[in-house]
Order: structure tokens, then sequence, then C-alpha cells
């Protein structure tokens, strides 16, 4: 039970821990697809950032408002951010860290597109200040009042060619040229009347281009300093640095499921080779078992058999010596009256000489001889004891007549084993048999009912007689009575053998009909007599049963059916003369 | 109990069955030359019996009130004296060793019988009453007291071992237990040493030894015989007691108490037989079929040979 549970427990654990192992191999969140276009966007990221870059770095060295350039770049730079921001549930996914520097780099991102906005405002307006600085000077270098070779002349171009030098390097040498040259327009303005207020206008747009200049320039450092590229080279390499190691884990954990899944695969193996080889070891036994089983089954067979045999020879030895027995008995019964018959009819035999003797005398006449032979047999006393002797041999002829009668009847080897028998006709010729037994000890009251003829086996039933009759004057010792009575009851033939013998207790009673129970000493009863009784019973469809107590003697009750059974009158006889073989 | 009026000189036969018409036949036969006295049962006889003196008496066995065994063993205690037989139709074997050795009978006489052999019998039996009864001695007090009494030596007749071990585990150094397998073996044994009491089985080495015990009741009457068998059957036993005049008849297993009390008995019994020797003519037995087979095998003249000493 125990051992079942833990086998249990340990298969569950197994699949568990594949499961798990399956779940962390599986549960990767980038899927190659997804980290693709992670990285796509990181790298539209970088380029739109660095197209950015260099459009604001081209535009600065433009004079012109040309930010058409500067415009497709924010949009770029927006598109990539909004891919950015959806990918960001993703990084999140990835790492808390990453989705951390992703919004840092939308809102650095944000902060640069504002900024070129501006920065693309302040170009315009620096662009514009320039045009109407560069129409000044044109008009003034083509004013007739400030000749070629005029000192302000060369201060205007020189102005000019500064100006656009410093818009577009923006030296710091420049800055100080231009102001020298300022100075000096300011100071030789008033050489030149006409041409003062578009100088002093001049020297203002200057300084107002120059002003442009530096908040362009200052926006530029600004968009400059914005550290894009930078956070998105960490995203980068952070991203990749965790995806790296996720893919790491991501193989460890195949790893130790590829060799978890060959361990379990061995254990396995190894379990269904134990349950071939037990399925093997189990025919194996199957197969013994059979064999076994079968040498068993022969051995209780013939055991069987063996004891079968003894008991058909123990029931034929019980037989043989309740024929003994019987025999014995009867030689007894005629031996008897043969005796006295043989023995008498010697002796008269003996006394014919002298009878003849005694009839010569008479004969001759001579007296004397007469008288002598008178002497030898005196025929008044001679004569009845001839007489008494004779009907003496008669009657024990007569009685050894009888008697083998009776024998004939008892066995009714000459009939059939299954007839209408005559029932107190058996019991009688079975008294006679078993007479030498019962004479002069037992007296045997006869109530016989009016019985009709009943179908059995004589000899057998006869046999059953014998024995009740025989147990009964065994059971008294000394002079007792046995009770015959026969009557019809319930349709069944009905025999009690009541006698006033010993009786039994009733243990003994519950085991007299069984094979081999015997109250006689060991070698003198077989102990089969009564179980051969109950089988006979059995055969003819009939029961016996018995009323005993110790000390008021024993009362064996036979029934027998009166009808014929069915069966009986075909099949069964045959079985009835096996029993009796 | 019907007393002739015939003067007593006249041998006195007391026949006892249940049948009275065998009583009246065997009246019939012997009224005219003895004193016969019938009894209808046992338990009459046993009343005559203590009234009068019989010399032979003859009894049925299988009797409804007592045995005819009962009878001569109570016959035997009142009137030693007289020869008891049985006279039955009825062979049951435990009853015919029993008259052997409870009743030490004479004769075992079946029914039904014929007229002439019984006058035989009964007049053997009135011979042999005739000799004066002599008692068996009274057993000496101790072992070394008589001599001769424990001289006498044992002879066992038997290819069974068992027999002679048994005897000697019963005997302890008493007496003297000689072993033989054969009946030439047996006879050297008899003729070399004062043997008194013979244990016989009823053949050796598949021969019957009937003829050897006929031989010597008639030329050794003094030898106790008895007989130690694990086949006794009734036959065999109705001829050992007519013919062979065995003393006992026991069967195997014996018991090593009966051994010995039967070799003390027997002994006793030879010393009187040897003292008396007339005694043996109560125990004649009738030896005529015996001896015609021992004279046939020579076994007699071997036996006439031998045994100087008795």
């Amino acid at each position: 039970m125990l051992q079942r549970l833990l086998m249990a427990i340990s298969v569950g654990a197994a699949l568990v821990v594949l499961a798990v192992l399956v779940v962390r191999t599986q549960s990767e969140p980038q899927t190659v697809q997804g980290h693709l276009a992670r990285m796509i966007t990181l790298a539209q990221l970088r380029v739109a950032n660095e197209d950015a870059d260099i459009q604001v770095a081209r535009a600065r060295l433009r004079l012109t408002a040309e930010t058409d350039g500067l415009r497709d770049a924010v949009q770029r730079l927006e598109a990539a951010r909004a891919s950015l921001s959806t990918h960001r549930d993703e990084f999140r996914a990835v790492s808390r860290d990453l989705s951390g520097n992703a919004a840092a780099l939308i809102e650095q991102i944000d902060t640069k597109t504002a900024l070129i906005g501006t920065y693309e405002r302040q170009l315009r307006q620096f662009a514009s200040v320039y045009e109407r600085l560069r129409a000044q000077v044109e008009t003034l270098l083509a004013h007739p009042a400030l000749p070629l070779g005029h000192a302000l002349h060369g201060v205007v171009r020189g102005l000019i060619e500064e100006i656009t030098a410093y818009a577009l390097q923006s030296t710091p040498d420049n800055r100080s040229t231009i102001e020298s040259l300022l100075d000096r327009l300011g100071a030789d303005a008033a050489s030149v009347p006409a041409l003062r207020g578009a100088l002093l206008d001049l020297g203002r747009s200057t300084t107002a281009a120059l002003g442009e200049k530096d908040r362009v320039r200052a926006t530029a450092q600004q968009l400059a300093d914005i550290p894009i590229a930078a956070g998105l080279d960490d995203l980068q390499q952070r991203y990749v640095n965790h995806y790296v190691k996720s893919e790491f884990e991501v193989a460890r954990y195949r790893n130790v499921l590829v060799i978890y899944a060959s361990a379990l695969l061995v254990v396995f193996g190894f379990v269904g080779w134990r349950l071939r080889r037990s399925y093997a070891e189990l025919q194996d036994m199957n197969a013994k078992l059979e064999a076994t089983v079968e040498a068993r089954t022969a051995e209780l067979r013939k055991a069987l058999n063996d004891v079968r045999m003894q008991q058909a020879q123990l029931v034929q030895s019980e037989k043989m010596a309740a024929l003994g027995q019987m025999v014995a008995g009867v030689a007894h019964e005629i031996n008897t009256p043969l005796g006295y018959a043989r023995g008498n009819v010697e002796t008269v035999r003996e006394a014919l000489p002298l009878i003849r003797e005694l009839f010569d005398a008479q004969q001759s006449g001579d007296a004397q001889r007469q008288e002598q032979a008178r002497r030898n047999w005196p025929p008044e006393e001679g004569l009845p004891e001839i007489e008494m002797l004779l009907a003496d041999a008669d009657y024990g002829l007569g009685q050894i007549g009888e008697l083998v009668r009776s024998l004939k009847d008892f066995a009714r080897v000459d009939r059939s084993l299954n007839e209408m028998f005559d029932l107190n006709e058996g019991m009688e010729t079975t008294l006679k048999i078993c007479h030498n037994q019962l004479k002069g000890r037992i007296e045997v009251k006869r109530d016989y009912g009016d019985l009709p003829p009943v179908p059995c086996a004589p000899s057998q039933i006869n046999q059953v007689f014998l024995n009740l009759l025989n147990n009964a004057a065994q059971a008294i010792d000394g002079p007792g009575v046995i009770a015959i009575r026969t009557r019809v009851e319930d349709g069944m033939a009905v025999v009690e053998v009541r006698d006033s013998g010993c009786g039994m207790d009733a243990e003994t009673r519950a085991h007299i009909f069984e094979p081999f129970f015997t109250t006689k000493p060991v070698g003198q009863g077989t102990g089969l007599g009564l179980s051969i009784v109950f089988r006979i019973v059995e055969d003819h469809r009939g029961s016996i049963d018995v009323e005993s107590a110790v000390g008021q003697g024993t009362t064996f009750r036979l029934r027998l059916p009166l009808q014929r059974p069915r069966k009986l009158a075909t099949a069964d006889a045959d079985s009835l003369q096996e029993s009796v073989a | 109990m019907n007393a002739t009026n015939v003067p007593t000189s006249r041998p006195h036969l007391l026949f006892v069955d249940d049948e009275s018409r065998i009583l009246l036949s065997l009246r019939a036969i012997f009224r005219a030359d003895y004193d016969v006295t019938t009894a209808e049962g046992g338990a009459k006889a046993i009343e005559v019996l203590k009234k009068e003196r019989f010399d032979v008496i003859v009894s049925d066995q299988r009797m409804p009130d007592v045995t005819g065994v009962e009878v001569l063993r109570v016959a035997r205690e009142l009137q030693p004296h007289a020869i008891r037989m049985l006279l039955t139709g009825y062979s049951d074997l435990n009853a015919i060793i029993a008259s052997i050795n409870e009743g030490e009978i004479f004769r075992f006489i079946p029914k039904p019988w014929i007229n002439s052999e019984l006058r035989e019998t009964i007049a053997a039996a009135v011979r042999a009453a005739s000799v004066e009864y002599v008692a068996l001695p009274e057993p000496p007090p101790g072992p070394q007291q008589n001599a001769a009494y424990n001289e006498v030596g044992v002879l066992v007749l038997d290819e069974d071992p068992q027999t002679t071990v048994a005897l000697r585990a019963a005997l302890g150094s008493e007496r003297e237990v000689y072993t033989a397998d054969s009946i030439e073996s047996a006879l050297t044994l008899l003729g070399q040493h004062r043997i008194g009491v013979m244990f016989t089985e009823l053949a050796v080495v598949g021969q019957s030894v009937a003829p050897l015990l006929g031989a010597l009741r008639q030329h050794h009457p003094a030898l106790v015989v008895v007989a130690v068998t694990s086949q006794a059957d009734a036959g065999h036993s109705i001829s050992l007691i007519n013919q062979g005049q065995v003393f006992r008849l026991l069967q195997k297993p014996v018991a090593t108490t009966l051994l010995r009390g039967t070799v003390n008995i027997a002994s006793r019994r030879h010393e009187m037989l040897r003292q008396h020797p007339e005694q043996a003519q109560r125990i004649a037995a009738d030896t005529t079929p015996m001896l015609q087979v021992a004279d046939r095998t020579g076994l007699l003249r071997r036996i006439r040979g031998l045994l100087r000493w008795v």
C-alpha cells in the first residue's frame, strides 16, 4: 500500500518537474520575430536620430530657410518613436528596467522633435534676417555714395562675408572680426550721411543676424546635447544583454530538459525492461504453475483413485466379512440339524442288524436266540426310539430345507434387481438367517402392517434388514427384545426396527451413517455396515433415520417409496446392479 | 440331567447343547455303553457340574446363555480330572483358540459328526480320563532351588528370529533357549540337549510342522508343544489340537508376560509328564494322520533314534 503511494507520488513529481521544465523553455517572451522587430525598431530609431542630427547640422549650414529635410527627419523620428512606443510593452515584458529606458528615450525624442521645431523656426528667422541683411548690403554696395574704393565699401563687403562665414562656421575669430567691422561701420557711418541711416540699419540687422545665429547655435547645441544615441545604445546594449541572458537561461533549461527527458527516458526504459522481464517471468511462472497444477491435479486424481479403490476394497472386505459372518452363522444353523439328523439316521442304521437278528430269531423259533436278540434290541424301547430318531431327523432335514430356502430368498440371486417385493416376507427371511444370533436370548416381536409390494432390489433390502437386525442383536447384552413394525405412511413403506439395547449418545448418533465410523474395537468392524445401508436406501430414493438415547435402546426407521421412481425402472437398475457388483 | 440308574462303574458322560434334538441323538448313540447326562444350555451344564462327577464333558460352543468355552473353563476348575471336548458346527477361530488355551480341550469335534468316529473319540477320551489326574507340581519357590527344573531348555522352531528374541527377553538367563529354523536342525537340537518345551510356528521353510508334532507326541510324549503363529486359521488350529495336542496356541505378537507365564506353566507340565509318564495318555492325540505323513518322510525313523534320556 505504502509502496504504491510512494510510486504514485514519485511519478507525479517526475511529471511536475517535466511540466515546469517545458514551461520554462516554452515561456520565452521574445520570439525571434519579436526580437527582430524590436531590433529593427531600435535600428530605425537610430537611423532616424542620426538623420535628424545630420539634417540639424546641415540646416545650420544653410543660409536659406529650406527646412524640408528637417521636417522629414522629424517625421521619421516620430515614426520611430511611435514604433518604439508600441514595442514598449514588450520591453517591459522583457524587463522593467528596459521599460524605463524606453520611456526615457521616448521622452528625449519628444524633446528633440520639439527642439527641432524651435530650431526650424529660428533658422527661418535667421534666414529672413540674413536675407534682409544681404539685401541691405547689396543696396549699399550698389549705392553710388559708396563707391568701390570707399573704406566703408570694404567694411560692408567684409561684414557680409564675415556674417556669412559666421553663419556657416561660427568661429570666434569671425565674431571679433564682425564686432570690429561693426565698430568701424558705426564710426564711419557719419562719413556718409546719405547712407547713414542705411548703414545704421545694416548694423542693427547685423546684430540681429548675429543674435539669431547665436540662438540657432544654442538650439543646435541643445539638440546635440540630447543623449538619444547614448540612451539608444544603452537600451540596445541592455536589451541585447538581457536577450542573450534569457536565451542562455532558456538554453540552460533546455539542456536540463533534455538531460531530464533523457533520464526519464532511461527510467522508463528501465521500467519497461523490468516490466517486460516481469512479464516474461510471470509467463514463465504461469507455465510452471500450470505444470505444477497439472502435476498436483494428477497427484490428487491418483490419490482420489487410490482412495476410491481402497474404499471399494473396504466395502468389498466389509461385504466379505458380513458374508463370512452370515455364512458361519448359517453353517452352524445347518450343521446342528444336520448333526442330529445324520447321527439319528446312522443310529437307526446301526440298529438294523439287531432288528434283523430279532426278526430272524423270531422266524427261526429258537427261544434262546429270541431272548438274546430281544436283550440286544428290546423292541418296546427300540421302536419308539427309532420312531423318535427318524422324526427328529425328518424335522432336522425340514429345518435345513427351510434354511436353504431362506438363503435363496435372502440372496435372491435368481431374481431381477428391481421388482415388487414383500418387505414383511423379506424381514421374515432375514430373521431366519440371523436366527442363531437371536435364539434363546432375544425375543422378536413382530407387528407387520398390511404392506403392498414395494419396488426395490430385494437382496439389497434384505442386506439392510440383516444389518439392522445384527446391530440390534449386538446392541443387546444378554436377554432383550427386538420389535419390528411395518406400516404404510404418507405413501411410503415404513419399517421400524427397535431394540432394547444399550442405545447411543447424540455424538455417536450423528456419525453412525458415516463410512468407517465404528464403536467396535479396532479390527472388529470396518464401520461400513450402516454406510452401506445408507447408500442402498439412498439408491432406492428412500430414507433412514435413527432415534436413540443411552440406555433407552435404538430405533431405526426405514422409509421406501411405494411408487416405482420413474428413473429407477431403467437407468438406475444399472447403477444398482453396479453397486451390488 | 437324566442320570441313568445303571451301575456307576460305567464312565459318566455329560453332553451340553442348546438344541434338545442333538442331545437326544447323542443319548441314543451312547446310552448303551455309558452313563449319559445331558444339559440343555451352558447354565444348566454348570449347575450339573457342581453336583455330579463326570469323566468326559462334551459341549456345543455357540449357546445363547453361556458359551461352550466358558462351560469348559468352569469344568476345568470344578472337575480338572474330566476330559473336555467341544462339539460344534461353528468354527470360530477365537473360540477354538480359547478352547485350547483356557479349556485345555482334548478334541474339537465338528458337526455334523460321524457316529463311528464320535464313538472312537469318546472312547479315547474315556481312556484318557481313566488315568488318574495328577495336578501340576507347584512352581519352585526360587530359580536356583530346583536345578533339574531349570535345566529344561526351550526350543524355538521358527524362521522369524523375533520369536527367539522375545523369548530370550522374557526369560532372561533363567533358561536355555535353542533356536532352529528347520525341522532338521530342530531334530538335531532335540537330540543334543535336554529340551522340555518347544515353541513352534505352524510351518518352517514352507514345510508343515504337523507331522513332526504327531511324531513327537508319540515318541517324546513329555515334550510340551506351544504353537506360536501369525497365520492361525480354524482348520489349522483344529488339527493342532486334535492331532498334535498342542498345549497352547499363541498368536503373534505375543506379550512378554504371556510368554514367560506360558514357559513356566509348560515347564511344570513337562516336569509332571516326566515324573508321571502315564499322564501322557491323558493328552493322547489322534496322531494317526500325522504319523502317516511322518513315516512317509522318514521323520519317524529319525525321531525313534533320538531322545534316549527321556
